[in-house]
C-alpha cells in the first residue's frame, strides 16, 4: 500500500515536472488584422509583411528608436570617412559580419549580398520597386566578408538597400522567385526560423537555434494569429488570448489605458495625415490640368483661410486623446527636420480675414459666396476608418464657423489610390480636397520628388505616373527638391530638405494635420519592446524582438 | 426510373455551371481597384513597374480572352492564383472549407437538436405554456442579426465572466485538446445554432400542425394507438420530409450565415475569406468561392431532390 | 369590440373581416403600436430633440446616459437618442424602398410566369429557385462592391447608372438590397396568378376583348394582393437587417449619415468603456424587426380565407 502511494506520487510529480518544463517554454502571441499575402517584402506591398519578418530577416543596415542608422549584417556603416562611401558617392562598400549563419545552418556570404541584387532586377521577378537597384552597375565579392556596390549614378538613398538578404543558396537556383516556397517558408538570419503558416489561422515561428546571439533569445515561440480586426484584435488581448497586437488606432488608446494588465507602445512616425488640396480645376475636360487653376482652392488666401480655421489642438486632444503631434511640415523628426517650422496656429478671425480679402463674402446661409458661386469643398477620403471619418466631421464644423462648407464623399481605398488606368479621381486630379496619410521613409528623397516636384505631375504623356496630384508647380521648389538628391554630403542634402519645407510651408500645397502615431498594444508581461517611428521600410515594432522576454 | 431522373439532374448541372461563371466572372470585371490597386500608393513603385506587373498578371488581354483560359484551367482543376497570396485558389479554399464546415456543421447538429423536440412539443401541445414561449423565442431569433448576437456573447462571456475565449479554433502554442476546442466552439456554435434553431422550429411546427390534421392521423387515433407512437412513427416521419428538404436546399445559406460569425470570432473559414478577398479586391478567390458555392447549391438542390424521392413514397417518376 | 350597428353594417365586407382577424392577433397589434411608436419618434425627432444629429461636441464625448442626454452621447459627443432616431429615418426608409423595388421586380417577374405558362414560367422559375437558393449574403456583398465604383465606360447607360449608384449612397443601398430581393414576392404572384386566370371571370374579361395587359392589372392583380401585401411587410424587415448587416460590413450607407448598420459598427471600439453605443441600435433594429415580423403574421392570418370564414 505505502509502497503503491510512493510510485503514485513519483507519478505525479513527474508529470508534474514534465508539465513544469513543457511549460517554461516563453511563447509569444501577436495578433495581426491582415492576413500578410506573403514573407518577402521585394513581392509584397503590404505593411503587416515588414512586421512579420523582422524576427527572421536581417538587412545589411537598419534604423534605431533615435533614427540612426546601425549595421546589422554589415559591421559598420559606409560612410565617406571611413571610406565605406567613395568620394563620388558611386561606389560603397560593406564590411559583412563573420560567422553568421542562415536558419537552416548555410553561411551568410557576400554572394548573398549579390544575388539579392541579381533577383531583384531580374525581369523574370515580380519585384515591387527595382529603385536604386536598377542603377546598380556591378555587386562584387572579392571575398565572402565584404561586398562592394557600383552605382551607375548617384543614389541618395543607398543607405536603405539590401533589405533584407536573400538567401543565395535557397533561391538561386530557381527560374523565378514569384511562387518560391521561400516566401511562405523563408530562410533568414535572425532570431527566429519560420515553422509553421496555417493559412487564414496562424503564422509561427521558433527560435532560430543557428542565430549568432541565440543565447540571448528570450522567447522560445513566436506566433503572428490572424484576427479578423482591430476590434476584435483588443478583445482577445483584454481576454488575454494573445499577447500583444499590431497597428491599433488611436480610438482604441482609452480602453487600453484604462486597463492595468496593457501596456501601449507609442511612438511618432515620420507619416502624416494630411489634406491634399487640388490646385488645377477638378472639372471635366480640363481637371488635372495646372494651367487651368481651381476656382476655389487656386487662390492662395483660400488654402491659407482653411489652414487657420483648423484647430489642430482640439482634434489631437479629443479624437487622439492627446497622443499626436500637430503637424507642420512633411519631416517631423530626424536627420533632414526643420525645427523652425510650427503648426499653423488656430485662428479664425484671421481665417475669416484672408477669406474676405479674396472676394468671399458671407452669404444668407453664412456660407460664402463669390460671384455667385458657394464656397463648398468636397473632402475625400477612405471609407471605413472611423478615426478619420470622425476627423472629417470635426473638419466640417470647424469649417462651418468660417463661412466655408465641406461636404464629405468617401470611397474605398482601392478606389482611391487607384491608377490612371483605372480612371482613378486623384490621378486624373478630379477632387477637391483628400485626406490620408503619407510621410517620408526614413530618407526622404522618394517622397519629395513624388510630391513636390513639379515634373511628377501625373499626365497623359507620362502614362499618369508621378504623385503630384495638387499640380502645383514652384520652380524655387524644384531646386531645392533637386539639390537634395544629388549632394553627395549628408550636410548639404539636409540643408536642401530644409528649405523644401520652408517653401512648402509658404505655398500651402498640402495642410498637415497631425503627426501619425504607430501604435502597439502589449500585454503587461511582455518586456524589452522599444518603441521605434522609424524604419527602413516601415517603422514597426518587431524590431528588436530578439530582446523580448515575458515577465509574470 | 428513379436514376434516369437523377442522371438528369446530374446533366442539367453542367450548363446551370457555365452560366453561372461566366456571370461572376464578368462581374468580376466591374469591380473597382483590381488587384493592383495596392501597389498604387507606395512611392516605391513607378508607373514602369505597375505596367509592368499588369502585363505580366495578364490583365491587360481582353475580356473573352482572360475567360477562356480561366475556363479551360478551371476545369482541369487549376483555379488560378489568388493575386494577394499567389498560392492556388483552390488551396485557399480548401484549407478553410472544413473550418467553415466543422463550425456549420456542428451548428446545423445542434440547432436540430433544439430544434426538433420543440417543434413536436410546441405542435402537439399547441397554445400551451411551453409552445407561447417557444413560438416567442423563435420570433426573437428570428428578428435578431446574428452580428448583434454574436457581439454580445463575447461581451458577456469572454469580457465581463471570463469564462470563455473569444475567437479562434484553438489557444495558439498549446498541444490539441478536446476541451479546448470546445471552449472555443462554443459561443460561435451557440450564436449561430439557436439563428438556425428559430426557423427551423417554426417550419417543424408548422408542418406538424398540418400532418396531425390529417386523416389518417385521426384514424390511428381512433384505432387505439398510443399517443408517443402517433407522433413520432406517422406525424413526425411525415413532417419531417419537408424539413429535410429544406435542411438540403438551406446548405449554402448555412455557409452565409456562418459569414459574420466566422468574422466576429476570427474562424479562419470560407465565409471570412470572402470577405476578405472582397475587400481587397482578388478576383481569383472571390470567383472561386463564388463558384465553390454555386456547385453546392446545384448540388444540396440535387440532394434534396433526391432524399424528397427516397423518403416520400407518393413521388412516382416517369 | 364595438358590435352593434357598425359591425352590422359592415360585417359581410371583406376588408372589415380582414381588419377583424387581424386585430384578433395579439402579437400584431403589438407591433404595430410598437411601429407606430417608432414610425412617429423618426418623423418628429426635429421638433422634438434640440440636437443636431450632426454636429459634434467634443466637451460631451461618450458620456454615459443622463437627464441631458437619456441613452448617453457617442464617439463624437452627439446625443445617442437623436442619432438613433434620425437613424431610424434612413434605416426605415431603406427598408421600404427597398422593398418596393423587390417587390415591383417580383411582381412583373411572377406576374409574367404565372400568366404566360409554359416556357417562359420554366425559365423564370429555375431562374428564380436557383437565386433563392444562392445565399443571399455573398451576392449582396459583391453587388455592394460592384456599385462603389465611378462609371468605368463612355456607354451612357452605364455612365448614368454607376454615377447615380456611385454618388448616392442610400440609392445604392437601396437598389442592392432590392434587386436581390424579388425571388420570394416572384414566387408567390405566380403561384396566385396561376389560380386565379383559370377563373371564370377571367375567361369572360377575355371573352370580351380584354387585352393581356388590362387582365393581368385589373382583373387578376387586385385578387392576388393578400400575400404580396404579407411578402412586402416581411420584405422591410429583410431589408432592414440586410441595410444593416452591409453597414456593418463597412459597405452600406456611410458616416456622417448615421443608419443602425452603421451606428453599430463605429460602437465596436468603445464597446466596453461605452457599451450603450452598440446597445441601443442593435437593439432598434432587433425591435423593429420584431414588431414587423409579427404584423407580418398578423397579415398572413388575416388575409388567410380559412381563418376569416
Amino acid at each position: 500500500m505505502a509502497r503503491k502511494g510512493v510510485l503514485l506520487f513519483m507519478l505525479a510529480a513527474a508529470v508534474l515536472g514534465l508539465c513544469g518544463i513543457a511549460n517554461a517554454q516563453k511563447t509569444i502571441t501577436l495578433g495581426v488584422y491582415q492576413e500578410p499575402e506573403n514573407l518577402n517584402t521585394y513581392i509584397g506591398v503590404q505593411t503587416v509583411i515588414t512586421y512579420v519578418h523582422k524576427p527572421f530577416a536581417e538587412y545589411l543596415i537598419d534604423v534605431n528608436e533615435k533614427g540612426e542608422y546601425f549595421p546589422v549584417l554589415a559591421t559598420e556603416v559606409p560612410t565617406v570617412e571611413n571610406g565605406g562611401v567613395s568620394k563620388d558617392g558611386l561606389t560603397i562598400t560593406y564590411k559583412l559580419r563573420k560567422g553568421v549563419k542562415w536558419s537552416d545552418g548555410a553561411p551568410f556570404t557576400s554572394a548573398d549580398v549579390k544575388f539579392t541584387w541579381e533577383a531583384i532586377v531580374n525581369p523574370k521577378n515580380l519585384i515591387k520597386s527595382k529603385s536604386g537597384y536598377d542603377l546598380i552597375q556591378t555587386v562584387e565579392t572579392p571575398d565572402e566578408h565584404t561586398a562592394v556596390v557600383k552605382y551607375k549614378e548617384f543614389y541618395a538613398p543607398f543607405l536603405t538597400r539590401f533589405s533584407p538578404v536573400l538567401p543565395k543558396h535557397v533561391l538561386g537556383k530557381l527560374e523565378n522567385i514569384n511562387d518560391a516556397p521561400y516566401n511562405r517558408m523563408p530562410v533568414g538570419t535572425g532570431p527566429f526560423m519560420v515553422t509553421e503558416w496555417a493559412s487564414g489561422n496562424y503564422i509561427a515561428m521558433a527560435k532560430n537555434p543557428h542565430y549568432r546571439d541565440a543565447g540571448k533569445v528570450k522567447i522560445d515561440k513566436l506566433f503572428f494569429k490572424i484576427i479578423p480586426s482591430r476590434e476584435v484584435g483588443i478583445a482577445q488581448l483584454q481576454a488575454g488570448d494573445i499577447d500583444g497586437v499590431w497597428d491599433l488606432i488611436e480610438t482604441q488608446i482609452p480602453m487600453m489605458e484604462s486597463n492595468p494588465a496593457l501596456a501601449l507602445c507609442l511612438s511618432t512616425s515620420l507619416t502624416s495625415e494630411r489634406l491634399i488640396l487640388n490646385h488645377s480645376t477638378p472639372v471635366a475636360p480640363n481637371n488635372g490640368n495646372p494651367d487651368f487653376p481651381h476656382p476655389l482652392l487656386g487662390d492662395l488666401k483660400v488654402r491659407q483661410a482653411i489652414d487657420c480655421a483648423i484647430d489642430r489642438k482640439a482634434i489631437v486632444d479629443k479624437l487622439l486623446f492627446g497622443k499626436a503631434q500637430p503637424g507642420a511640415s512633411e519631416i517631423a523628426h530626424g536627420w533632414a527636420a526643420n525645427r523652425e517650422l510650427k503648426p499653423v496656429a488656430y485662428d479664425p478671425e484671421k481665417a475669416k480675414k484672408l477669406l474676405d480679402e479674396a472676394g468671399w463674402k458671407a452669404g444668407p446661409d453664412g456660407i460664402r459666396q463669390k460671384d455667385g458661386k458657394k464656397l463648398r469643398l468636397k473632402i475625400t477620403t477612405t471609407t471605413g476608418n472611423k478615426l478619420r471619418e470622425m476627423v472629417q466631421q470635426v473638419l466640417v464644423d470647424q469649417m462651418k464657423k468660417v463661412g466655408i462648407e465641406f461636404y464629405i464623399e468617401n470611397v474605398p481605398s482601392a478606389v482611391l489610390f487607384g491608377s490612371w488606368a483605372n480612371d482613378a479621381d486623384r490621378k486624373k486630379g478630379r477632387y477637391d480636397i483628400m485626406m490620408y496619410t503619407t510621410g517620408p521613409g526614413i530618407d526622404p528623397h522618394q517622397q519629395f520628388e513624388g510630391y513636390f516636384h513639379s515634373k511628377n505631375i501625373p499626365t497623359e504623356a507620362n502614362g499618369g505616373s508621378g504623385y503630384n496630384y495638387t499640380r502645383h508647380r514652384d520652380a524655387d521648389l524644384d531646386k531645392w527638391i533637386d539639390l537634395g538628391g544629388k549632394s553627395i554630403s549628408m550636410t548639404d542634402r539636409a540643408n536642401a530638405y530644409r528649405m523644401a519645407q520652408k517653401r512648402t510651408y509658404e505655398i500651402v500645397p498640402h495642410i498637415y494635420l497631425y503627426q501619425r502615431l504607430t501604435i502597439h498594444g502589449f500585454r503587461s508581461h511582455v518586456k524589452g519592446w522599444i518603441p521605434n517611428g522609424n524604419g527602413i521600410i516601415d517603422a514597426v515594432e518587431t524590431w528588436n524582438v530578439a530582446d523580448w522576454d515575458i515577465q509574470k | 426510373m428513379k436514376y434516369t431522373f437523377i442522371l438528369r439532374r446530374l446533366l442539367s448541372v453542367v450548363p446551370v455551371l457555365l452560366i453561372i461563371t461566366f456571370a461572376t466572372f464578368f462581374l468580376m470585371q466591374l469591380l473597382p481597384g483590381g488587384p493592383l490597386a495596392a501597389y498604387e500608393n507606395n512611392p516605391e513603385i513607378s508607373q514602369k513597374d505597375i505596367e509592368r506587373l499588369r502585363h505580366e498578371m495578364g490583365l491587360d488581354r481582353p475580356i473573352h480572352v482572360q475567360y477562356w483560359s480561366w475556363l479551360k484551367n478551371f476545369a482541369q482543376g487549376d483555379w488560378g492564383y489568388s493575386f494577394t497570396t499567389k498560392r492556388p485558389v483552390l488551396s485557399e479554399i480548401w484549407d478553410r472549407l472544413p473550418n467553415t464546415l466543422y463550425l456549420t456543421g456542428i451548428s446545423l447538429i445542434v440547432a436540430l437538436i433544439i430544434a426538433i423536440p420543440a417543434g413536436i412539443i410546441s405542435a402537439t401541445r399547441q397554445y400551451s405554456v411551453f409552445d407561447h414561449i417557444t413560438t416567442t423565442l423563435a420570433y426573437i431569433g428570428r428578428s435578431m442579426p446574428v452580428f448583434y448576437s454574436g457581439l454580445l456573447l463575447i461581451i458577456v462571456f469572454s469580457i465581463w465572466l471570463r469564462w470563455l475565449p473569444s475567437g479562434g479554433i484553438q489557444t495558439l502554442g498549446k498541444e490539441f485538446s478536446v476541451i479546448d476546442s470546445l471552449r472555443h466552439l462554443f459561443l460561435p456554435v451557440l450564436s449561430l445554432s439557436t439563428l438556425i434553431a428559430a426557423k427551423y422550429v417554426r417550419f417543424l411546427r408548422t408542418s406538424m400542425l398540418e400532418v396531425i390534421h390529417l386523416d389518417y392521423i385521426r384514424t390511428a387515433a381512433a384505432k387505439g394507438v398510443s399517443e408517443r407512437v402517433i407522433i413520432y412513427k406517422h406525424a413526425f416521419r411525415n413532417a419531417a420530409i419537408p424539413l429535410v428538404t429544406v435542411v438540403a436546399i438551406d446548405l449554402p445559406v448555412l455557409f452565409a450565415g456562418a459569414l459574420f460569425t466566422e468574422t466576429i470570432y476570427s474562424w479562419p473559414g470560407m465565409g471570412r475569406l470572402f470577405v476578405d478577398a472582397a475587400t481587397r479586391f482578388d478576383y481569383s478567390v472571390v470567383m472561386g468561392i463564388v463558384a465553390a458555392i454555386a456547385f453546392l447549391v446545384v448540388v444540396s438542390n440535387l440532394l434534396a431532390d433526391v432524399v424528397y424521392a427516397i423518403l416520400d413514397p407518393r413521388i412516382t417518376y416517369s | 369590440m364595438a358590435r352593434g350597428a357598425f359591425h352590422e353594417k359592415h360585417k359581410n365586407q371583406l376588408w372589415y373581416l380582414t381588419l377583424r382577424q387581424f386585430l384578433r392577433h395579439k402579437m400584431a397589434v403589438f407591433g404595430m403600436l410598437m411601429m407606430a411608436v417608432i414610425v412617429f419618434s423618426v418623423v418628429f425627432v426635429d421638433r422634438i430633440s434640440p440636437y443636431d444629429p450632426e454636429t459634434p461636441d467634443l466637451s460631451n464625448m461618450l458620456s454615459p446616459p443622463s437627464l441631458a442626454h437619456p441613452l448617453g452621447t457617442d464617439e463624437l459627443g452627439r446625443d445617442m437618442l437623436t442619432r438613433t432616431l434620425y437613424g431610424g429615418r434612413v434605416s426605415l426608409i431603406v427598408g421600404v424602398f427597398a422593398m418596393l423595388v423587390a417587390v415591383t421586380l417580383g411582381t412583373l417577374i411572377g406576374a409574367v410566369a404565372g400568366y404566360f405558362g409554359g416556357v417562359v414560367d420554366n425559365l423564370l422559375m429555375r431562374f428564380t429557385d436557383f437565386s433563392l437558393a444562392f445565399p443571399r449574403i455573398f451576392v449582396l456583398i459583391l453587388f455592394a462592391i460592384i456599385f462603389m465604383r465611378p462609371p468605368f465606360s463612355d456607354n451612357p447607360i452605364i455612365v448614368f447608372v454607376f454615377e447615380t449608384l456611385y454618388r448616392m449612397p442610400v440609392a445604392r443601398v437601396v437598389f442592392v438590397i432590392g434587386i436581390l430581393g424579388w425571388m420570394d414576392v416572384a414566387r408567390l404572384v405566380r403561384s396566385s396568378f396561376l389560380e386565379i386566370k383559370t377563373l371564370e371571370y377571367v375567361e369572360s374579361a377575355r371573352v370580351l376583348g380584354a387585352g393581356t395587359p388590362r387582365i393581368m392589372l385589373r382583373h387578376i392583380l387586385p385578387n392576388a394582393l393578400g400575400p404580396i401585401i404579407v411578402a412586402a411587410s416581411l420584405g422591410v424587415a429583410d431589408a432592414i437587417i440586410s441595410e444593416s448587416g452591409l453597414s456593418f460590413l463597412g459597405l452600406g450607407i456611410q458616416p456622417p449619415t448615421a443608419t443602425w448598420g452603421n451606428m453599430l459598427k463605429n460602437a465596436l471600439d468603445q464597446i466596453f468603456t461605452a457599451p450603450w453605443t452598440a446597445i441601443v441600435p442593435g437593439f432598434m433594429i432587433f425591435l423593429t424587426v420584431l414588431s414587423i415580423n409579427y404584423i407580418g403574421d398578423g397579415l398572413r392570418d388575416a388575409f388567410d380565407p380559412r381563418k376569416i370564414l
